[in-house]
């Protein structure tokens, strides 16, 4: 049986972007957008699971208008990163597709909190739920880093700074939402002495 | 569509129609003890815009489903969130006040019944002091250690602590918060015991409460309930906070007050739900 794309991706990440480049296939702005729609979906749903435990439509909906922002803000990272990369084969709709074909990493991530939130009565110990963010960021710049290789055609020297410059620019996206919402500034005052 | 997709797809659809199906409003009896209405309250939630899962505009319609007839929405030092929920709401519906989590360096306050942000660069006593001077009330959150940081003359002013909360649940946390609680009552007898559930993105809302005795089914009444410490908090374990007279007249109330339970159906929707989505997030859109 041959495995859908996104997990040959996640599992071979290399090998099967050689495979899709090959494709003859007409990259286009509408199909860019299928794949951060679908992760739209996926986190504004697993969201408003968790948190409300009821999932009707109007919330549901709600949800994923909202939380879109998550792979607006991905795919604003990506289109700077596939920007730099000048000799690439690809047009610019084609190369983000592939890129996002990369989520699985996160969106599994995401998936499995939701659930242990949800269908368990095992409380989660936040240096466990940090700690766990290591594997979808490691496994993700794996496969950043192939994408650069392969479906960017850029040089290993030049894709390792491409994944550097991606994974920077994601996590301080992360970090400066997590800073305005969660009043973490206050206690990283306290705990540095100021 | 692979046959893998299809399923995904319409496991989605059957879910949450199925969830639709089965989401109703708990019915509830209006309980009135020695002419106090009695309302169930959460007064530490967290919308979006902010780290909670859901939108502010939508928290009023999702209140009556836990079972809860007034929350104030509590983001960190902002109340932005909190006025866009409150001026969302129907009159009729439930109660939504204005509040934040006043996030300083060693303690969380939560201000209940606010117009405006209140600095968090300063003491806990001079925060609490800007809470009371917008006709608000002032709650300590979650007061276990590293956010206990309220001196003597504080713990006075406080108008309630969170005794009952998410955290209680463990032992060690719990014996932290209880003996919050009693150095706070032990300066300020009449000090509102609160129940909350600290609402993010894993919830249930609700699910530590606060029950309050109001003369009027209002804001004003609400505040005034906490600030008189008419309240009796309560979390998962079914245990409740508060002064003692107060704890006998809910006693009989208990199981009308509990929280409404997930029904199987409903759990079985959430897991339909969740299961397609990681089949979705599997095999993708498109082969």
């Amino acid at each position: 049986m041959r495995l859908p794309p996104d997990l040959r991706l996640a599992l071979s990440p290399t090998e099967t972007y050689r495979q899709l480049i090959a494709e003859p296939v007409r990259g286009t702005w509408l199909r860019a957008l299928e794949r951060p729609a679908l992760v739209a979906v996926i986190i504004g749903t697993a969201v408003t699971l968790s948190s409300a435990r009821r999932v009707p439509l109007g919330l549901v909906l709600m949800g994923i208008v909202c939380w879109s922002f998550v792979p607006l803000v991905q795919s604003l990272i990506g289109l700077v990163v596939i920007g730099r990369a000048r000799g690439r084969p690809m047009s610019v709709p084609r190369c983000l597709e592939l890129l996002f074909a990369g989520h699985l990493p996160w969106s599994l991530w995401t998936l499995v909190m939701v659930g242990l939130y949800t269908f368990t009565p095992v409380p989660i110990v936040l240096t466990a739920q940090v700690l766990s963010l290591l594997v979808p960021a490691v496994w993700t710049t794996i496969i950043v880093s192939s994408f650069c290789r392969t479906a960017l055609g850029c040089t290993p020297a030049r894709a390792r700074m491409l994944t550097v410059a991606h994974q920077a620019m994601t996590w301080t996206a992360f970090f400066a939402y997590l800073f305005l919402v969660s009043g973490i500034w206050p206690r990283m005052l306290a705990f540095v002495g100021a | 569509m692979s046959v893998a997709r299809i399923l995904a797809v319409c496991g989605l659809a059957a879910g949450l129609a199925m969830g639709a199906l089965t989401d109703t409003v708990p019915p509830r009896d209006p309980i009135t003890i020695e002419g106090y209405q009695i309302l169930s309250g959460d007064f530490h939630v967290h919308a979006f815009v902010g780290d909670g899962g859901i939108p502010p505009w939508m928290l009023q319609g999702h209140a009556p489903h836990v079972g809860l007839d007034v929350i104030a929405i509590t983001n960190h030092n902002q109340t932005l969130a909190a006025r866009l929920g409150r001026a969302a709401a129907q009159p009729s519906g439930t109660l939504v006040l204005v509040g934040e989590e006043i996030t300083g360096r060693d303690y969380h306050l939560i201000g209940v019944g606010i117009a405006r942000p209140v600095n968090w660069d300063q003491p806990a006593r001079g925060a609490i002091a800007d809470v009371h001077a917008q006709g608000g009330v002032a709650i300590a959150a979650h007061p276990m250690h590293g956010f206990d940081g309220y001196d003597p003359a504080a713990l006075a002013e406080l108008d309630g602590v969170e005794a009952a909360h998410l955290d209680t649940l463990s032992p060690a946390m719990g014996r932290q918060f209880e003996e919050f609680y009693q150095r706070t009552v032990a300066r300020n007898p009449e000090v509102a015991a609160i129940g909350s559930s600290d609402f993010h993105t894993s919830g249930p809302m609700g699910l530590c409460r606060t029950y309050l005795f109001v003369r009027e089914r209002s804001e004003a009444g609400v505040v005034q309930a906490i600030r008189d410490g008419r309240t009796v908090g309560r979390c998962e374990s079914g245990r409740l906070w508060g002064r003692p007279e107060l704890v006998r007249l809910l006693e009989p109330y208990r199981d009308a007050l509990a929280p409404p339970d997930e029904s199987f159906a409903q759990t079985l929707a959430l897991l339909l739900v969740w299961l397609s989505l990681v089949a979705l997030a599997i095999v993708g859109l498109r082969s």
